[in-house]
């Protein structure tokens, strides 16, 4: 039988099974063989092939289940990412290796199978390894997303603080106006201090003299007290009564003597009227005969209006 | 066809060499088309020869995966793209069928498996399912002319995975007659289906 079998006419009468895959090894290297130096049987076997192919159809068909295609594609785009470069350098599909030339002796075949076997294991292995850079991948691609979501709070917190600080820098600016502003008005009540002290202190001193200053006015209750030393240029004018001022006017204060009147300082009274003002004259108070107080544009006059308010002799 | 936002693929039927060349330059959509063509196929022949619905997704996995990894070994001139991914799945079922006969102590799940199958996956399209309704007519229909014992020896090589010698001995009958009728069976199978009006070439 096996001598039958290796005939050449008989051999080629096993093309059907083993389109079929189902014969036995030693049937199937004789044919293969064979098979190399035979174009007629390769296109045989060409159209048992399909023929073989129409098998399956037998079966009834399935669907497999959704999970299937997700793992399969899962799978296939995990093994693309990983090695898109080589796979894009592979050869066309024209380039697929030739059939064997030649006559393969057995153990020639048995060393290929071999090499098969080897080289599909190595495939399982790669297939492995290839799982576990996807999984790895997948662990760096969600620490990074980690990393970048604290990235992303820290920014957001930064941008809090950046904008509490902007408010609080607001707040201080303010209370460093108010302080300013609180500073000012302490310097103000100071020199008012001051000078209300100096002037305590000028009409109470012994030896001051005191000379009223009356109305000049009918109907004005106005009245006045000069405080003065006598050989000084310094003196004190307490007054009360004032009335009050238009816009545009201030009183003015005016020494008199024999040659004619000397311009003294301007004032404006507070709204009771009560008041008093320090006036320097140009020489000892005492060598003057009279003072008086007009009401004047503002910024003064050189010479007095006719509207006098108070008087009084020296 | 299936669903497809590619304009190069949708609204045409391509052919399994155009797809399969289009797998070897990685295009994976065209992967997709082949295992909404052929998955459903190959699902029904694994879980006819594994009755094992967990194993038959292996095979159908594995199947594609193979595909994916040998698109650019698939010599087209040499032969049709189907016979050769049905081989691809032939030989995994029969190896995990060999694996399973040395393992006599685990008990298969049986096609009971089926009623516990996942959600199936809804992608395959009515042209796929037409095309495969008519393949499958054409062949049980060719199938069923043949004599009983000719069907017989293409079931247990194809579906059993077994070889003519062990065929031999499972049926108890002289190798030689067991040759006859796979050489008979096959020729009667290519005459009929060729009088059938099937083009025995790849669409």
């Amino acid at each position: 039988m096996i001598a039958h079998d290796h005939d050449p006419s008989s051999a080629a009468s096993q093309i059907g099974a083993y389109a079929l895959g189902a014969l036995d090894l030693e049937d199937r290297l004789t044919l293969e063989a064979l098979l190399e130096r035979s174009p007629e049987l390769q296109e045989e076997l060409r159209q048992l092939r399909q023929v073989v192919a129409l098998l399956p159809y037998a079966a009834p068909p399935a669907t497999p289940p959704a999970h299937v295609r997700e793992r399969l594609f899962a799978r296939i785009a995990a093994a693309k990412a990983a090695s898109g470069a080589s796979r894009a350098a592979a050869p066309p599909v024209t380039a697929a290796p030739r059939p064997r030339s030649g006559w393969l002796m057995p153990g020639i075949i048995a060393v290929l199978a071999a090499l098969v076997i080897a080289l599909s294991l190595a495939t399982l292995s790669l297939s492995s390894s290839i799982a576990r850079l996807d999984a790895s991948n997948r662990e760096l691609v969600a620490a990074m997303e980690r990393l970048q979501q604290t990235v992303a709070e820290t920014q957001s917190r930064q941008e809090q603080l950046t904008a509490q600080l902007a408010a609080g820098q607001e707040q201080l600016d303010a209370l460093a106006t108010r302080v300013v502003v609180g500073e000012e008005r302490i310097a103000r009540l100071s020199a008012d201090l001051a000078r209300d002290d100096y002037v305590i202190s000028f009409i109470s001193a012994p030896g001051v003299a005191t000379r009223e200053l009356r109305s000049a006015r009918s109907g004005v209750v106005a009245r006045g007290e000069m405080y003065m030393y006598p050989g000084h240029s310094s003196a004190v004018v307490i007054f009360s009564g004032l009335p009050p001022l238009t816009p545009g006017q201030v009183y003015q204060f005016w020494f008199a003597d024999e040659t004619g009147q000397v311009a003294g300082k301007t004032f404006v009274a507070d709204p009771t009227g009560i008041g008093y003002i320090v006036v320097e004259a140009p020489r000892e108070v005492n060598a003057f005969r009279e003072v008086m107080i007009t009401v004047e544009p503002s910024g003064g006059s050189a010479t007095p209006s006719q509207n006098v308010i108070l008087e009084g002799a020296l | 066809m299936a669903v497809s936002p590619d304009p190069d693929i949708e609204g045409e039927v391509l052919s399994d060499e155009n797809l399969i060349a289009r797998v070897a330059a990685g295009d994976t959509r065209a992967m997709e088309h082949l295992y909404t063509r052929y998955a459903r196929v190959v699902y029904g022949l694994a879980l006819k020869i594994l009755a094992n619905a967990e194993l038959a997704e292996d095979v159908v996995q594995e199947t594609f995966w193979r595909v994916w990894n040998r698109a650019t070994t698939f010599q087209a001139g040499s032969g049709a793209f189907a016979a050769w991914l049905f081989g691809i799945a032939r030989n995994l079922c029969i190896d995990e069928l060999r694996r399973q006969q040395s393992r006599p102590g685990r008990p298969g799940a049986g096609n009971d498996d089926l009623a516990l199958a996942a959600i199936p996956d809804i992608q395959a399209s009515l042209d796929e399912v037409a095309w495969e309704a008519e393949r499958r007519r054409l062949i049980t229909t060719a199938l069923s002319e043949l004599p009983a014992d000719q069907r017989q020896v293409i079931e247990l090589a194809y579906f059993g995975g077994l070889s003519q010698r062990e065929i031999a001995d499972h049926l108890n009958n002289p190798l030689g007659t067991v040759k006859t009728r796979v050489r008979l069976a096959l020729q009667k199978l290519k005459t009929l289906l060729q009088h059938q009006g099937i083009g025995l070439d790849d669409r």
